[in-house]
Parts: C-alpha cells; sequence; structure tokens
C-alpha cells in the first residue's frame, strides 16, 4: 500500500539520499561499515603476505615514519595495517554470524515462547536461566576440549550461548503486546498464529532487539580475542584484532601503536554499527517516538 | 458569599507555549477567568483544547512537561504567603508551599495516580507531614477524619491498604481524601469521574458537592462531560483548539449558548429522555454538517422479530480461572458470563448495556470466538458454531467483525492504514492480488468518508475520530452480517462520537448491518439502539425494546443506572439518593454457583429478571 504515493521521476538512489532516510547516523554509520567491509574483502589484493610476514629488523618501528609500515610494526616487525586489513576478516566473521546467529535463534524461540506461553515458556526461560547461570569461558573450554578448536565452532558456541539474552528480552516484549488491542483485532478476524507473531508483534518488538545485536557484535569480537589468547580460537598465526590487542599488551609502555591501532579499528567497526543500528531502529518506527 | 468580592484566582490573559523560537506551539492563548471562593468554575473543551494545560499552569507543573507560561498573570490569594502572588512569576520554593496545600489536584487516572507500594495512609501522611508540619501521629488522625469524610466505609482498616485492594471508586475517593486533606482553597479536578462507572460517578460527584458546601472551596472542574458540567458548575467556560470560546453561568452558556462552537458542542451531546416517545434510533443533528450524505435507505424503524436472527445465543456460560496455592489448582472462578440468551434480527442494534464487571465485553468476545465458552450455543444463521470443527468455525469470524474501543491501540502502530484495512480481506481470501487490496482499501476508505490516499499514512497520522472510522471500515472489509462494537465511541469527544455514530446507522441502513453495542453511557445507547439487554454480574436482568427500558424500567439495577446518568439541564441539581457502597465482584469460589435469574414477560418482547 505504502507505495500509492512514490513519486516516480528520481532514481531510487536520488530519492533515498534526498529522502528523511539520509541522515547523519546513516551517512556515517554505513560509511564506516561499508568502508570497512570492503578492506577487508580486499585484504587478500591489498596485502598478499597476509600480514604473517616476519621482519626482526625492523621489529617495533613507530608508526607514520616509513611508507613501508605505515602503522608501525609489532615485536615481530609484522606490518600493523596489513595484519589489522586481514586480522577484519576473523573479527568481522566472528562477531557479525556470532550475533546475527544469536539474534535469530533467540527471537525466534522468545515469540514462541511469549506468545503461547504454558509449558513451552516456562521450559524455555527455565533452560536460558540454567545456561545464564554457567560462565562462558568454562563452557568454552570444556566444548573445545571435546570439538576441538576453529572458527566455526567459537561461532556455533557464541549462538548457543548468546541466544538467550535475545530470548529473554523478545519474550518481555510479546508478553505486552500479545495484549495490545491490535493483537486481539488481528485474532479477532482471524488471522493466524503465524502471521500475528511475526507480521504483528515481531515488527514491534524489533527497536531494542537491534540495539542489543549492535553492542553484541563489539562484545562478540573482544570475546573471540580472549578466546585466542586462551588457545581456543583460531590458529594463533592467523592474525585477529583480539588476538592483537592481546599480544600488544606487554607493550603497552613501550608501544602504545601495537594495542592502539586494532583497538581503534574495534572501536570504528562498532561505532559504524552503532549509528546504522541507530538509523534502523528509528526508521522502522513510524511514530519516530524513540527519537 | 456575594459575587463582588474579589476573586480569589484571577487570570489574565494566560499564554502558554510548548518548544522555543520556531517550533513554539501554542496551547493556550489568552486565557481569561476568575474564581470565586466556593464557586465552580467548569472549563469544558474537547481533546487537545488546552484545558488540562491550563490546569497544570496554575500548579507550576509546566516545566516538567516543556512548557511555559509566556504572557498573563495568574493573581493567587495566598493566606499561606499573606499576599496575591502571580503563579506565573512565583520561585520554584513558593509553588512547592503551594502546591498540595493551597490549590490541590485530582487527576484522571485513579489507577495510576497512587504509588502502588506505599499504603493509603503513608501516602496522605506524607502530604500531611509535609504542608501541615504535623507529627506523624496527628497527621495519622487528621486521615482518617478526612477518609470518613469521603465516606470510605472501614477508613481505619484502610489506612493500612495498599490501593490494588481498592476498586477504582474507592481509589478515587482516596485521591480525594488526600487532595483535600489540607484544606486547599482551591481544588482544581481534571477529569474526576472520566474513568468511572456512572453510578460510582454519581457517588463522587456528590461528595465533592457536599465537600465544597462543608469547607468552601473554589473547585475548578475540568470535564468533556457536558452532563456532569449542568450538575456541577456554577460557571462555565468553554475552550476550543486553545482559545477561549466564551464563558458565563452555566445557564447562561448552556442553556443559551451565543458561540456557534458551543451550540454545536451542545448539540453533538446525547442527552437522555430526549428520545422519549419515538421508537426508531436516530441520526445525531449536527449543525454545519450536512444530513444529505445519509439519503438512500432510512434506519429500519422497527425490527421485525419475526424473521430468522442473524445470530441467537442460548445460555452463554463463560468463566475465567483464577489459579492459586501450591498446586496452582483453580481456586475462584470469574462468573463474566452466566446463562445468557439473546437473539438479534438482520438490521437491528442491540445494545448490551452494564457497568465495568458485568461481562458485557466477555459476550462479545465470546461471540467473535477471543474466549472460549465454558458451555452454551451460538447459532448464526441457524447453524450452531461451538459444534463444528475449528477450521470451519474461523470461516464465521468473517461474517461478524470488532471493533474495539481504543482506536490508538487496536490498529498496528507498524503498518500503513490501507495494509491494516485489508488484512481481514487477505485472511479470509477476499483479495488476491495487490491491485484488489488497493482498491479495497480506496473503496473502504470512501464509505467512511475519508479520502481514500489516506491508505498510505500510518496510524499515528490520524485523529481518535478518523482512526475509530478506519476501524470501523476494517470490520467491513469482509462484508460481516454482524459488527460488535465494544464501546467503540467511549473513548471519543462528544462531536466525534456524534459523527461515528451517525456514521455507524448510516452504514447500517446501507448494508442492513446488526451491530451488538456494547457499551455504558446510557445517552448514547437511547440513541441508536432498537433493543437494550442490561447485564449485571454476568447476567442479562432486563431485555427489552429501547423504549421499554427507557420509558419503564422494571429491575431495579436498570432504575438505579438510568438514575445515575448526569442530566443536561443546567440550574437543575440532581436529588438522587447516595449510593452506598461497591458493585459486588463476580469472583466466586468454585462450586459456589451464582443464583440463574428467571424471567418473566412484563409485555410484549420485555423480559425482566426477578
Amino acid at each position: 500500500m505504502s507505495d500509492i504515493h512514490t513519486s516516480p521521476k528520481r532514481s531510487w538512489f536520488a530519492r533515498f539520499f534526498l529522502s528523511r532516510y539520509a541522515s547523519f547516523e546513516f551517512i556515517i554509520g554505513s560509511f564506516l561499515t561499508v568502508s570497512l567491509v570492503v578492506l577487508v574483502l580486499l585484504s587478500g589484493v591489498l596485502f598478499p603476505g597476509g600480514g604473517t610476514e616476519v621482519n626482526l629488523i625492523a621489529r617495533l618501528s613507530e608508526p607514520f615514519q616509513s611508507s613501508d609500515f605505515p602503522l608501525g610494526t609489532d615485536p615481530l616487525g609484522r606490518d600493523i595495517l596489513a595484519r589489522i586489513v586481514h586480522g577484519g576478516r576473523i573479527s568481522l566473521l566472528v562477531g557479525l554470524f556470532s550475533a546475527l546467529g544469536a539474534v535469530v535463534v533467540g527471537t525466534v524461540i522468545g515469540l514462541f515462547a511469549g506468545y503461547y506461553r504454558g509449558f513451552l515458556d516456562a521450559f524455555v526461560m527455565r533452560f536460558a536461566d540454567v545456561q545464564l547461570a554457567l560462565p562462558f569461558i568454562l563452557m568454552a573450554i570444556t566444548v573445545i576440549a571435546i570439538i576441538g578448536p576453529g572458527i566455526d565452532r567459537i561461532i556455533i558456541l557464541m549462538i548457543a550461548s548468546q541466544w538467550v539474552q535475545y530470548a529473554r528480552l523478545v519474550r518481555g516484549s510479546v508478553l505486552s503486546l500479545r495484549e495490545r488491542e491490535f493483537v486481539q483485532a488481528a485474532r479477532s478476524y482471524g488471522q493466524s498464529n503465524l502471521k500475528i507473531i511475526f507480521s504483528h508483534i515481531l515488527p514491534n518488538a524489533m527497536g531494542p532487539l537491534i540495539i542489543l545485536l549492535t553492542l553484541n557484535v563489539a562484545n562478540n569480537i573482544l570475546l573471540e580475542s580472549s578466546l585466542t589468547f586462551l588457545g581456543l580460537g583460531a590458529d594463533p598465526q592467523t592474525p585477529s584484532w583480539g588476538g592483537m590487542l592481546s599480544e600488544g599488551r606487554s607493550y603497552i609502555q613501550t608501544a602504545w601503536w601495537v594495542t592502539v591501532f586494532p583497538g581503534v579499528a574495534i572501536m570504528l567497526t562498532v561505532l559504524g554499527l552503532n549509528l546504522l543500528g541507530d538509523w534502523l531502529r528509528d526508521e522502522m518506527d513510524p511514530l519516530g517516538q524513540t527519537r | 458569599m456575594p459575587a463582588t468580592s474579589s476573586p480569589i484566582l484571577s487570570v489574565q490573559d494566560m499564554t502558554i507555549e510548548f518548544g522555543v523560537g520556531d517550533f513554539a506551539v501554542r496551547a493556550v492563548d489568552g486565557l481569561s477567568f476568575d474564581l470565586q471562593a466556593n464557586k465552580t468554575l467548569a472549563i469544558v473543551g474537547e481533546s487537545g483544547s488546552g484545558k488540562s494545560i491550563s490546569s497544570l499552569a496554575l500548579l507550576g507543573l509546566l516545566k516538567n512537561i516543556g512548557g511555559r507560561v509566556t504572557t498573563g498573570r495568574m493573581a493567587f490569594q495566598s493566606a499561606l504567603l499573606g499576599d496575591t502572588v502571580d503563579l506565573a512569576q512565583a520561585s520554584e520554593q513558593e509553588l512547592r508551599q503551594i502546591r498540595g496545600n493551597e490549590i490541590a489536584m485530582i487527576f484522571q487516572e485513579p489507577m495510576t495516580s497512587l504509588n502502588p507500594v506505599f499504603t493509603i495512609g503513608a501516602q496522605m501522611v506524607e502530604t500531611l507531614v509535609l504542608h501541615q508540619k504535623l507529627s506523624k501521629k496527628e497527621a495519622r488522625a487528621k486521615a482518617l477524619e478526612f477518609l470518613d469524610l469521603v465516606r470510605l466505609p472501614n477508613a481505619k482498616r484502610l489506612l493500612d491498604s495498599y490501593p490494588h485492594q481498592l476498586s477504582g471508586g474507592m481509589r478515587q475517593r482516596v485521591m480525594i481524601a488526600m487532595a483535600i486533606c489540607c484544606e486547599p482553597k482551591i481544588l482544581i479536578a481534571d477529569e474526576p469521574t472520566t474513568a468511572l462507572d456512572v453510578t460510582i460517578q454519581a457517588q463522587i460527584l456528590h461528595i465533592i458537592r457536599d465537600l465544597q458546601a462543608e469547607l468552601g472551596t473554589a473547585v475548578i472542574f475540568i470535564s468533556h462531560d457536558m452532563g456532569v458540567v449542568s450538575e456541577m458548575a456554577d460557571d462555565v467556560l468553554v475552550m476550543k483548539a486553545s482559545k477561549f470560546v466564551e464563558s458565563g453561568t452555566v445557564k447562561e452558556v448552556l442553556g443559551a449558548p451565543k458561540a456557534d462552537y458551543t451550540k454545536a458542542l451542545l448539540a453533538a451531546v446525547p442527552r437522555i429522555g430526549s428520545m422519549t416517545g419515538t421508537q426508531a434510533p436516530k441520526l445525531f443533528d449536527i449543525p454545519g454538517v450536512t444530513v444529505a450524505s445519509t439519503s438512500g435507505k432510512a434506519i429500519n424503524e422497527v425490527i421485525d422479530v419475526n424473521v430468522a436472527p442473524v445470530l441467537e445465543i442460548e445460555d452463554l456460560t463463560t468463566r475465567y480461572d483464577i489459579r492459586g496455592g501450591l498446586f496452582n489448582k483453580v481456586t475462584h472462578r470469574v462468573h463474566a458470563a452466566e446463562k445468557v440468551s439473546f437473539k438479534i434480527y438482520p438490521g437491528e442494534t442491540l445494545a448490551l448495556v452494564g457497568e465495568s464487571g458485568s461481562g458485557k465485553s466477555t459476550v462479545g468476545k465470546t461471540i467473535q470466538q477471543l474466549v472460549e465458552p465454558v458451555s452454551g450455543a451460538m447459532r448464526y444463521h441457524g447453524r450452531d458454531i461451538f459444534s463444528l470443527p475449528a477450521e470451519e468455525r474461523k470461516v464465521f469470524q468473517k461474517q461478524t467483525q470488532y471493533v474495539f474501543q481504543d482506536p490508538y491501540g487496536s490498529m498496528n502502530p507498524r503498518k500503513t492504514v490501507g495494509e491494516s484495512l485489508v488484512e481481514p480481506a487477505w485472511v479470509h481470501g477476499l483479495v488476491k492480488t495487490k491491485t484488489q487490496a488497493r482498491d479495497l482499501a480506496a473503496d473502504l476508505l470512501t464509505k467512511v468518508d475519508l479520502p481514500a490516499e489516506y491508505a498510505g499514512r500510518y496510524p499515528h497520522q490520524f485523529s481518535g475520530g478518523q482512526r475509530q472510522r478506519v476501524c470501523i471500515a476494517r470490520a467491513l472489509a469482509c462484508n460481516p452480517s454482524l459488527v460488535i462494537a465494544d464501546e467503540a465511541v467511549s473513548a471519543l469527544d462528544v462531536s466525534v462520537q456524534a459523527q461515528v455514530v451517525n456514521l455507524m446507522m448510516k452504514l447500517q441502513a446501507d448494508h442492513n448491518l446488526s451491530y451488538l453495542f456494547i457499551t455504558h453511557d446510557m445517552a448514547v445507547v437511547e440513541r441508536v439502539s432498537h433493543r437494550v439487554a442490561v447485564m449485571y454480574l454476568g447476567q442479562i436482568v432486563e431485555l427489552g425494546t429501547r423504549q421499554q427500558i427507557f420509558e419503564n424500567p422494571q429491575h431495579p439495577y436498570t432504575k438505579r443506572l438510568l438514575a445515575a446518568v448526569p442530566v443536561l439541564d443546567p440550574g437543575h441539581r440532581p436529588n438522587r439518593p447516595p449510593l452506598e457502597g461497591e458493585i459486588p465482584s463476580a469472583t466466586r469460589a468454585v462450586g459456589d454457583e451464582p443464583e440463574i435469574v428467571t424471567f418473566r414477560q412484563v409485555s410484549e418482547g420485555h423480559f425482566v429478571g426477578t
């Protein structure tokens, strides 16, 4: 129905940027996110060495001094810029996929538990309570010890532990939304439960979900580094932002650049995603009440 | 008190704005009035007219919601500060002394204006200790005294009760007791009875009148209900869209209004008793709005009871279980509907009236299959619906449609109105393509007198009345034969209410619709209905044609209900006996079955429970 009023003259791209959609959050957020993704995708072309070449003569070079190592080198003389661009592969992969996986699983479970209540709800929520009581690292050590380390396993492990927070969040919203009159109205004209859940309840429960999702990405990037540090994550040879942070830890007094630049990379990623998340949440709310 | 004495409060040329600079919105524009001690000034107007904002300004509470008084004076004769104070200029500290002490306020929602975690006593004592510098013990004694004054039985026990243990009417009385416990000079009552049932409303109004006589308080009474205003006010001030319209004594303004707006407002007010002697429902006569739109078929005058009914309800019983105890067993049941039987004929409006908790909405929801009944039969065009399998039953949700009370809540805020409108049609396969859906949405909007282009808008871009029209349009999407209107016009302003009611009657004539009109508002019922069923504690106690119920009520409850309705008759103070007590609860222990009302026929089609 909404397409009744769209003016046909300009291209969709021009319309988009001229419309109310183009906001500060969107421009900055999409710029940061898109450029990061492009950099990471092109990492193999830009730095064919993979950021693993050791150059002990140039170890701990300061940044902004030579064009060979614009952001300096680490204790083994590896180019920090190259490592950041390559490290982005693992960090973004783990951060994004674990958060997305958790949001999908948690949301679906939360929606059904909150809507149908009863045994399903009681079971799922008690299970969630138990899971929340288990320290993640402890669980990770145990599971990895059994199934062996690897990126894919870390992602699955993160999803398995983090769906809980989404499920609880969504369930809370659903409990109040299912009593709202528009849901009753939909029931009164015979709308099916699935349709009610996904087309009436879910869109109204999205706001807090998106915020939690963007925060979760950042957390998971750091969590991946802890796991790598414990030797449960990726091969320590492969660069990752979290891994770089923990390696540079002991040099922070003498060579600040080893930790600061990967930190900045994480910060920019999170900032970009947060801005995009804020924008998305506002755009999806026709009332603009959260603005 | 002679009217020439200087007013206790004199507001001159008050202007209130929200926002800053170019974005400033005027909420009140140049309002002036005088308030005399011991008098009641009623400020009337529709929602958004600025009446509540004005009262908040008097208390200096605008800052909290982002507004400010830009010009004007509010001269208040404060005994406490020993001088005339301009409330617009007063410091926050001065205002704090006046607030709750010399000027007190009663809010609309008794459910939310008491803090749920403190006892009634604690909340009253807090006010008294703060303003009157009493010791805790003295304050408690005084609180008790005022709870007695608002006719709350068992006041001593109430002091130690929590708000949730009281009914709505009792809570509002506690609010009044709290407001007057410092013996204020001015009492501002902002729609104090809007959320209450009529019989409870009558009690509260009675109490406010008594208190005024006893304490000599000046009252500013804010209301949209002309009947209540006519009973309560000495003077009336009419506001429209943040501007002053007219003011004068209640006889002048309500009896012989000068401004066109006041005339239109009064014309839209349903007056109980105004239909005496007529048989058919009648449209509201709204000046300025052409009645030509009702051309075509007229409303059915008399309902032919010899044809087959659209819907027949027999011994419908719906109960809600209340679980408790160690093993979560059912300990109590709410007997929301108990052996309810009635028929609805084609083209007929059957009004189902009663107060909150009478089970009238439950009956509606059971018919719409939103609630499962315990027992009983429901025959739709002769087919027994409850005996059908679930899949076939769903088809009947197409034939009956439900319109909810709250037009703000009953549409998904994230969908355009066009999407919401046609959703029922998608569900029942009446539209198959997007083009069809678009055409249907446009068609439905035109039916309810809205431009078809509005389909692309979101619900929040509509006014309350427009939104309720959209909800009615959605109900028509599947060409139903029965529409259940659950308090569908109760939340609307009077002029809008009149328009929506007219629209519903017009649609009834055009499509031969049947309505089950669920409401507590007897005056509207008198206008729209062919037959009336009165419900009390889950059972129908009286059933008859409109004329039979309104002109010859038989059951004591029906009589009480009708007597409690405020009458728009300026100068006339009702002399109804003060009703005591609360409506009993329909919650019963398991096994404690209520007594079933048996009917006797008074005259043709008029049944009264005994």
